[in-house]
């Protein structure tokens, strides 16, 4: 047993060798695996929450999703000497996980890559902000509010990945522009495309499902 | 005082939402609003909109999940 953890031990450890005789580098190995758990465990631990939304917002189901985190981790903990202290963990995760989906899920679920929809017209998107007649923004505003959570999440997961992908990162998880920049491997002003589409989706989308639903002032004003 | 007009508000409020302004472009396009009804119902909508997608969106990871990848971490350690 110890033999064999000193033949695994790296060149720049066999200095160590001496104290291994007393019985004491054993202990240093072992204390500084703990060591690099312990610090990726802490800093690592507390994003679950928003690796695990993330990963939701890609797969779109809870199984996958669950499997997605897992790897993740597994991954980053791997890799977690090529991690610079210091810089931004969040955004070194969220990369990791969106690469891992990519490799993995999205080959596996055959789906074709969808960047092809960054080319759509800006006509053949809407703009939800040329049919709201000035009037009424107040009361858009009012009935969007007013939505149940269950048809804004469906809503999210219905626009193309690249949107909804820059919509959760900025809106949910407050990443700043950079960020996101970062975890998509995309220029900033790409970023900034995306989410403008991707939002104005939302609010054609959500206003086209309150208009239906008679959700919002004007609507039950004009109703009853 | 400036008013940087509804064009250049316009074009900047979704920048201004993220916090993604410099703080003279922000205030720039915060002046503008306290004189433009349109341009601030316009912002409002857009609030809103965040707001809505935060709280239907937020995630909440399973216990579950949270003790797998524990006790993933731990079998890593224990063979390498």
């Amino acid at each position: 047993m110890r033999a064999t953890l000193l033949e695994r031990t790296p060149q720049a450890m066999r200095g160590t060798t001496a104290r291994a005789r007393l019985g004491v580098g054993l202990g240093s190995m072992t204390s500084e695996l703990e060591a690099r758990r312990a610090l990726f465990v802490e800093q690592a631990m507390p994003l679950i929450d928003s690796l695990y939304g993330h990963a939701m917002n890609l797969t779109r189901n809870p199984a996958d999703a669950n499997d997605l985190v897992q790897e993740t981790y597994l991954k980053a903990f791997g890799a977690f000497d090529s991690y610079e202290q210091g810089t931004n963990i969040k955004a070194w995760l969220h990369r990791i996980l969106k690469n891992t989906y990519i490799n993995q899920y999205r080959k596996a679920a055959n789906r074709p890559f969808e960047g092809a929809l960054e080319e759509l017209e800006d006509w053949q998107l809407g703009d939800a902000e040329s049919r709201t007649a000035t009037s009424s923004r107040s009361a858009e505003a009012e009935a969007i509010d007013h939505l149940p959570a269950s048809a804004v999440k469906e809503a999210l997961q219905s626009i193309p990945e690249e949107f909804r992908m820059a919509v959760f990162l900025a809106d949910v998880e407050g990443y700043s522009y950079q960020e996101i920049a970062d975890i998509m491997e995309t220029p900033t002003g790409t970023v900034m495309s995306r989410l403008h589409r991707g939002r104005r989706l939302l609010r054609e989308m959500l206003g086209d499902y309150a208009a239906e639903q008679g959700i919002g002032t004007t609507t039950k004003g004009a109703a009853s | 005082m400036t008013d940087c007009g509804c064009e250049k508000a316009r074009k900047a409020l979704e920048e201004y939402l993220h916090n993604e302004l410099c703080t003279e472009e922000a205030s720039d396009i915060r002046e503008h609003m306290t004189n433009c009804v349109d341009c601030s119902d316009e912002h409002h909508v857009g609030v809103v909109l965040t707001d809505v997608i935060a709280r239907s969106c937020a995630e909440t990871a399973p216990e579950d999940l949270r003790s797998q990848v524990m006790s993933q971490l731990r079998d890593i350690q224990a063979h390498s």
